[in-house]
């Protein structure tokens, strides 16, 4: 199977520092890529390099076997095929949901306003907004709000969505609804890429785990193999901090004044 | 002699009226260049290039530092002599005008611009939007309640300052009154004209702004 998305030698610099190294890592068509890693690692950064809202310094990264390093290469229409789904949602705060749901589709596909609006209506009610239609972003909770911006990118029909921590700035009785649009998309078998910190979430959905630190991509492999038994003593390192929580003992012999 | 005051208004009348076409012509033209000049200002300078940005530098500098008057006279006088560029008054005033303003709209424009969150820009981007499309149909329209009450403020100010147009000669509103004073020696009656006049172009401008201004605080 040929892949994807393909990073190859990848290294990316913030000024001096390095934050990406060497990073190879390949996606098949379909399938569901979970990073997991702690803050600072590079996972976002990675991400939003496929978008090109960040340039790549070296290496190689295709898509469908083109080459997006290429100076040449035509980021409007990359970005067509790749949806991104950012933390803070970023809708479009003067345009009702509607027509920031098809501002992409008409402007920049040029396709026809009823086709589209039949579509991105659809959309919307498989995420059960449908009645948000003509409603104002600022009239939305976080978790309405990410699960349009959701449906912003997926209108363009792409062939991979980044989701990059989309549950991280919500509520936690939001999260959930965000997530089951996530797994909607990749039973249907879309190729996504996630980063985030919900583990549940990862070990759930995830065809494969890529664990990175400082740049590098440390292991990767099945979730379960990953949550059980994690390779590198960074990974069992991480994991442990998140279910210190989970079995924190319970607070005894409290000194009540 | 006219006898009464009123009479010599009605006299004077078509004279200052002719005056403050010039003046609203000025100014009018002078908002418009300022209008399109500073969004473009405003534009080219969140495009983040280095050169770019030094130049408007320059650009906004040379208008702060520098009176209009001084600039009036330049191009006035100057272009004739360094470029052997010969532009009549009124476009002189238009021209001066219209290029300060648009330095003094362009940071209004720059500032509003950056004001917004800067996940609206990418977001933009990642559904394929060109530069043009961002700014066009994502960034200006959102800047726009930020800008718009200083912008009027400017406004109110160029009108203003079109009066300086009369030391290279433009006959506008305070020229033509000049010239009804030294035939009437009236200048109360006259002057009281001109302050009604600029009052009453300007002050519903900076009504307005202060309405929008409140009106928006909340949005």
């Amino acid at each position: 199977m040929s892949a994807l998305i393909e990073f190859q030698g990848f290294n990316k610099f913030f000024g001096e520092q390095q934050v990406l190294k060497d990073v190879d890592l390949k996606v098949a068509a379909g399938e569901v890529v979970v990073i997991l890693g702690p803050s600072g690692c590079g996972k976002s950064t990675l991400l939003r390099c496929l978008n090109g809202l960040e340039q790549a310094h070296g290496g190689h990264l295709r898509l469908a076997g083109q080459e997006l390093l290429d100076p040449r290469t035509d980021w409007r229409e990359i970005r067509q095929r790749v949806g991104m789904v950012f933390q803070s949602y970023h809708l479009f705060g003067h345009m009702s949901v509607i027509d920031n749901l098809l501002l992409g589709p008409l402007k920049v596909q040029k396709r026809e306003r009823a086709e589209a609006l039949a579509q991105a209506e659809a959309l919307l009610a498989r995420v059960g907004l449908l009645d948000k239609r003509d409603a104002f972003p600022r009239q939305l909770s976080g978790g309405q709000q990410q699960r349009i911006a959701i449906v912003r990118s997926l209108c363009m029909n792409p062939e991979v969505m980044l989701f990059d921590e989309v549950t991280a700035a919500l509520d936690p009785e939001m999260v959930k609804e965000v997530l089951q649009v996530i797994q909607g998309l990749a039973r249907d078998g879309m190729t996504l890429l996630i980063v985030t910190h919900e583990m549940a979430f990862a070990r759930a959905v995830a065809d494969r785990i890529v664990f990175m630190e400082a740049g590098r991509i440390l292991e990767q492999g099945d979730p379960e193999s990953f949550f059980t038994q994690p390779r590198t003593a960074r990974a069992q390192q991480f994991l442990e901090k998140f279910s210190f929580v989970e079995s924190l003992p319970k607070t005894l012999h409290k000194e009540l004044s | 002699m006219p006898s009464s005051a009123s009479e010599l208004l009605l006299q004077a009348l078509p004279q200052l009226a002719g005056g403050a076409a010039q003046t609203l012509a000025i100014s009018l033209l002078g908002i418009l260049f300022a209008t399109l000049g500073g969004v473009l200002y405003g534009v080219l300078a969140t495009l983040g290039n280095r050169a770019l940005n030094i130049t408007l530098q320059v650009y906004l500098e040379l208008f702060r530092a520098i009176p209009v008057l001084v600039w009036l006279y330049l191009v006035f006088f100057g272009l004739p002599i360094f470029f052997a560029l010969s532009i009549p008054s009124f476009w002189c005033a238009v021209l001066v005008l219209g290029l300060w303003g648009a330095s003094e709209v362009g940071e209004v424009v720059r500032g509003a611009l950056r004001s917004l969150p800067r996940g609206q820009r990418e977001a933009g981007l990642s559904i394929g939007l060109a530069g043009w499309q961002l700014y066009g149909y994502v960034l200006l329209p959102q800047a726009l309640k930020r800008m718009t009450p200083p912008t009027i403020n400017i406004y109110t100010r160029i009108i203003k300052t079109s009066s300086l147009a009369v030391l290279i000669g433009v006959v506008e509103v305070i020229k033509a009154g000049q010239q009804i004073i030294e035939r009437t020696y009236e200048s109360v009656l006259i002057y009281g004209a001109l302050f009604l006049f600029f009052f009453i172009v300007c002050y519903p401008l900076s009504a307005a702004s202060r309405v929008l201004e409140r009106r928006w605080a909340h949005s």
